[in-house]
């Protein structure tokens, strides 16, 4: 048996080119209009089945290649082929920069053509669970007001929002602290805007993003549930180039330009009117805005080095006057935001061994005060991390991924009231390291082995191993295969408040850490030529998943202050322990590119816990269950749809209308009604009787399906060396009333009390309209 | 071409339908079971009186306050030390039930059960709860409160605020303090129109609101310096909103006490949902059966 594996191993492992002369070819490969690199471009040759694909850097590399004469391609949805003949003689390295050209012009939208490779070959190459979707096609949805990646994310299956009123994601049940967001390499933390109502992430700014719903591999950890991977833009290199948008609610700009030879920035703003906006309608509304800038700079050192700067910074700033008239009158006021930066050295070391180094941090800071109350409430969060990750091509068909992680957190909350003093400071350190393999038996076959080891510094230390495995089978020629399982584990606890900021803490000598294990399974189908059906199902089982209680009753100060109020320094008591499961099924029907283009997709899904001490123990549904959800999206050239029903070709337009559509269709969300009402009062010399709500059993019930229609209508006209866009989108344009909780209310008259119930809505319809401008 | 455009047409006429409307809830009888609710406390060195067993009901329910009382119920309170049990009666004019007879005294620090049986909707109920009343200790410390008569937002010579408060010290066993604050002329006539808010109670009312609200208001806080010494409760001045005399109720509560208050108030969420409160009641039963040590403080809010 043992002869036998050795013997298997080292037929796959294609060892005889140990003893032969071979070369390589590896390199970069760039967008020739503006410079950028391209990450998931195909590089592969005519006459041998040998190939790779860019990573998220843009970096391939192709070894073992025998000596000889090739024909080299290079494909990438949306660029016409790169080809180049190519002599290799033994032992020669051939170092690449290959620039691609965009097939169309009008690169402005997503009516591109379609990747030379088949649509089943790119679905294989990407990961189980992992999402492709492009900042037009985030743009061309129908948005609320601003176009926004976290809500753009909600349409697609196995992400879900919370309510309308949130840009918050749960994906594959799990709750929103359970996803990494990383930008430019660093975490953000609070990536909330308006009050949860958008996300922070402009996406003009963004280049490309990654969304791993499950299942991914070692690289990523300390997160239950998935990972939000954005890099933004590195700038145009050849170049000056600006985009900008205005709305009746916000204005944005971003531009690009080349600093010389050698590299570029970018940078992009956005400020909110909102607040001025509302005053034309409405009296007595808090001044309110928001702004995020972004800078990034490239530098591209040389053919092994490439240098990267990037900077964020965005704030909300609330401030209401409760009597502008009075000079005592109560003030309130919020702020809170997120910076980040990071510098990552990206070095090859030589054409087998790739790496990216990070040094990154990231802040989020929040204020809060009533003078009248005399409450004050510091929350903040500081993060320092250093890491690094190596890719090393061992053989054609085996290679290794590795990394660490080194991370300072610090989080401090700080409330001072009449009350007391909560002060939680916590200082934790994180230490991580991986390393994964990447074995191709078979050009058929993608296994991917990995193991992730946490080292979490708290009062109490924690000591982890995450192992983690991927395979991918090509069925056919059209149908591939894939799974994936692993451990993820989490020693952050996110306390909730809904429309402001959450507080996060630790795991720590009260608090274990949270864990979870995933299985997946997943089924892939080339309908046609860039048409694909995708199915996957999943269990997820999770531990130590911490929910905040309901009161806070039973909290013991640590120590008194000279007035004698009580400070809180223990975490001890704040959050409830639990369970739990998610399971489901999901199905995705894409057609990515043309001039129609969308998806279909449907989720069945189910999610329980069990929450000690509540429920009687016995498991319940969460809020965010929903048990099916439907999505579909389309996006239309409608010119150009047009000629296709008549039979007629594409046709390029200097003028075009783009219409978009998004509808959702899900159950109702689990909810807790009121069993009875009673009458009381609450302190027994105040004669003050009322009717108090008297609940059912936890989320008993479910609240009406949910459903929404989005429509988008852009006029796009195309001038010499710039676009003009106008648009006008309608958020639930059927105005459905979709209920997001029960109001109960009571009218009392000659000694009698009715009590009415009433329903809280999503939002009603929302007109947006605004024009888009490039340059 | 006609073929694809009436598909076209027909999905999205589906689905545009399927988005229109409006949406309702039901709570209907299903979500209902009959409790007893209860309703009362027990003070050390007073007669048990004003106890009151009433009847939750279904949502919707039009509810006649006269005729929410089950006066036919029985009523009995245990001293759980003596294990001798005691009757209680139903009062018509209070709506509540009361011990007449002079062989009960509360005492501090002993413990009390409270059997409830009755029928509600044909169902017989039976409920009960066990209170431990707060040791003695509880006293407001007059020279370090600032009560009696005092100017709305009163300032010192340097400007700073002179905030009503109230200095005590603790009761041993007590969950927590309860500071009660009632405006006793409370109408639109007293109503402190110069309030930093510029909030004008006639706009409240109009829009249903209730004067209660701003008549009756709290403070509450866990035990503190149980070290020795005097704790301090102020009245913030956004907890005043009449001009003339305020009855101040300051309560050493049990644990069914803080519970029940802090939760049975509480029960929705900012997001909608509703949780559990906590009441210490087993059986058919909901509400609170609770003690307190208390002590009285008067106050005067003038007008400059």
């Amino acid at each position: 048996m043992t002869k036998r594996l050795i013997l298997f191993l080292f037929l796959t492992l294609n060892i005889n080119i140990l003893f032969a002369q071979t070369g390589s070819i590896s390199g970069f490969v760039f967008d020739q209009s503006n410079g950028e690199s391209l990450s998931g471009a195909n590089i592969y040759f005519e006459n041998i089945p040998v190939g790779s694909v860019t990573n998220t850097s843009g970096y391939f590399v192709i070894s073992d290649i025998p000596p000889g004469a090739y024909t080299l391609i290079c494909s990438y949805i949306g660029y016409k082929d790169f080809k180049d003949d190519i002599t290799l003689n033994d032992d020669e390295s051939i170092k690449l920069a290959i620039q691609l050209e965009p097939a169309l012009l009008e690169t402005e939208t997503v009516v591109v053509t379609a990747d030379s490779e088949r649509t089943a070959l790119l679905l294989f190459r990407k990961d189980i669970s992992k999402i492709n979707i492009s900042p037009m096609e985030i743009k061309n949805l129908p948005a609320v007001v601003e176009s926004d990646l976290l809500r753009a994310l909600q349409s697609l299956p196995g992400i879900l929002p919370i309510s309308d009123y949130s840009s918050e994601i749960y994906v594959r049940g799990g709750t929103s602290d359970q996803n990494l967001y990383l930008i430019d390499g660093a975490d953000v933390y609070n990536p909330e805007h308006a009050f949860g109502l958008f996300s922070t992430f402009n996406t003009d700014a963004i280049k490309d993003i990654e969304v791993s719903k499950g299942g991914f591999s070692a690289e990523y950890g300390g997160r239950l549930s998935s990972v939000l991977s954005i890099t933004n833009l590195d700038g145009n290199r050849k170049s000056f180039e600006g985009t900008g948008e205005i709305s009746l609610l916000s204005a944005k700009v971003t531009l690009q330009t080349p600093i010389g030879q050698f590299g570029s920035i970018s940078a992009s703003y956005r400020r909110t009117y909102a607040g001025e906006t509302a005053k034309l309608f409405y009296d007595d509304i808090p001044d309110y805005y928001f702004y995020d800038g972004h800078i990034k700079a490239f530098f591209d050192i040389n053919a092994d080095n490439k240098l990267s700067l990037s900077f964020f910074n965005g704030k909300d700033d609330l401030n209401y006057n409760f009597n502008s008239t009075a000079p005592d009158a109560p003030l309130l006021h919020y702020d809170w935001g997120n910076t980040t930066g990071s510098l990552r050295w990206t070095h090859v070391f030589n054409p087998n061994f790739f790496s990216n180094f990070w040094f990154t941090v990231s802040s989020f800071a929040s204020n809060f005060s009533i003078t009248e109350a005399d409450v004050e409430e510091q929350n903040d969060l500081f993060d320092i991390s250093f890491k690094g990750q190596g890719e090393y091509t061992l053989f054609q068909n085996l290679s290794t991924k590795f990394g660490f992680e080194l991370k300072n957190l610090e989080t401090t909350y700080q409330q001072d009231s009449p009350r007391g003093i909560i002060d939680l400071n916590r200082q934790r350190r994180f230490y991580t390291g991986y390393l994964s393999f990447i074995w191709n038996p078979t050009p058929d076959w993608y296994i991917e082995p990995g193991l992730r080891y946490n080292y979490f510094a708290a009062e109490k230390d924690f000591q982890d191993w995450a192992p983690r495995l991927a395979a991918k089978y090509r069925l056919t020629e059209t149908i591939n295969l894939k799974a994936s399982t692993g451990i993820y584990y989490q020693y952050l606890n996110k306390i909730p408040r809904p429309f402001i900021a959450d507080i996060w803490t630790t795991s720590d000598v009260n608090y274990n850490r949270s864990q979870a294990t995933h299985y997946i399974f997943g089924f892939q189908k080339e309908i046609a030529n860039n048409i694909s059906l995708e199915i996957e199902t999943y269990y997820k089982d999770y531990k130590n998943l911490y929910s905040l209680k309901n009161y806070f009753l039973d909290f013991e100060p640590s120590a008194y202050d000279s007035r004698g109020r009580p400070i809180y320094t223990e975490t001890k008591g704040l959050f409830d322990r639990g369970d739990g499961n998610s399971m489901g099924v999901e199905f995705l029907f894409r057609k990515r590119y043309g001039t129609i283009n969308g998806w279909l997709a449907y989720s069945l899904a189910r999610t329980e816990y069990i929450v000690d001490q509540i429920n009687q123990e016995n498991p319940f549904e969460p809020r965010h269950d929903r048990t099916h959800v439907i999505n579909a999206v389309m996006n239309m050239d409608i010119r150009n749809s047009l000629r296709f029903l008549k039979g007629e070709g594409y046709k390029y337009d200097r003028a075009k209308w783009l219409f978009g559509m998004n509808f959702v269709y899900s159950s109702g969300q689990p909810i807790t009604l009121t069993s009875s009402t009673y009458y009381s009062n609450s302190a027994p010399d105040q004669d003050f009787y009322q009717l108090f709500l008297y609940p059912t059993a936890i989320n008993n019930f479910r609240l009406p399906a949910y459903s929404r229609l989005d429509l988008s209508l852009t006029y796009e006209h195309h001038y010499d060396s710039w676009i003009l866009a106008p648009y006008i989108q309608i958020f639930n344009i059927g105005n459905r009333e979709n209920v997001w909780f029960i109001q109960y209310e009571n009218e009392e008259t000659e000694g009698k009390i009715v009590q009415t119930v009433d329903t809280f809505n999503m939002f009603p319809l929302l007109p947006t309209i605004g024009v888009r401008i490039k340059f | 071409m006609k073929k694809f455009a009436y598909s076209f047409i027909l999905i999205f006429t589906t689905l545009l339908l399927s988005s229109c409307g409006k949406t309702s809830v039901t709570i209907d009888e299903r979500t209902y079971e009959p409790n007893i609710v209860i309703n009362g406390y027990l003070y050390p060195e007073k007669p048990v009186s004003n106890i009151q067993i009433t009847r939750n009901f279904p949502i919707g329910t039009t509810i006649d306050k006269n005729q929410i009382a089950l006066s036919e119920a029985s009523v009995n309170l245990t001293d759980i030390e003596t294990n001798i049990v005691y009757e209680l009666t139903y009062n018509p004019n209070t709506f509540a039930y009361e011990y007449i007879k002079e062989d009960l005294e509360i005492d501090y620090g002993k413990s009390y059960r409270l059997d409830i049986s009755a029928n509600i909707d044909n169902s017989d109920l039976q409920a009960s709860s066990t209170t431990t009343v707060p040791e003695k200790g509880l006293e407001i410390d007059r020279e370090n409160s600032i009560f009696g008569d005092l100017f709305y937002r009163e300032t010192d010579e340097t400007g700073k605020l002179i905030t009503p408060q109230v200095a005590y010290k603790q009761s041993e066993n007590s969950a927590f303090y309860l500071l009660s604050i009632s405006a006793l002329n409370a109408d639109i006539h007293t109503f402190i129109y110069e309030n930093p808010f510029g909030l004008d109670i006639n706009d409240v009312l109009e829009e249903d609101g209730k004067i209660e609200n701003f008549q009756y208001r709290v403070r509450w806080t866990r035990p503190e310096n149980q070290n020795g010494g005097f704790s301090i409760m102020e009245i913030s001045w956004f907890q005043i909103w009449f001009y003339g005399p305020y009855r101040l109720v300051l309560y050493a509560g049990d644990e069914n006490f803080y519970h029940f208050y802090n939760t049975h108030r509480n029960v929705q969420n900012i997001d909608g949902n509703l949780h559990e409160p906590i009441f210490h009641i087993d059986g058919d039963g909901i509400g609170v059966f609770g003690s307190a040590v208390i002590d009285t403080l008067s106050l005067n809010i003038l007008k400059k």
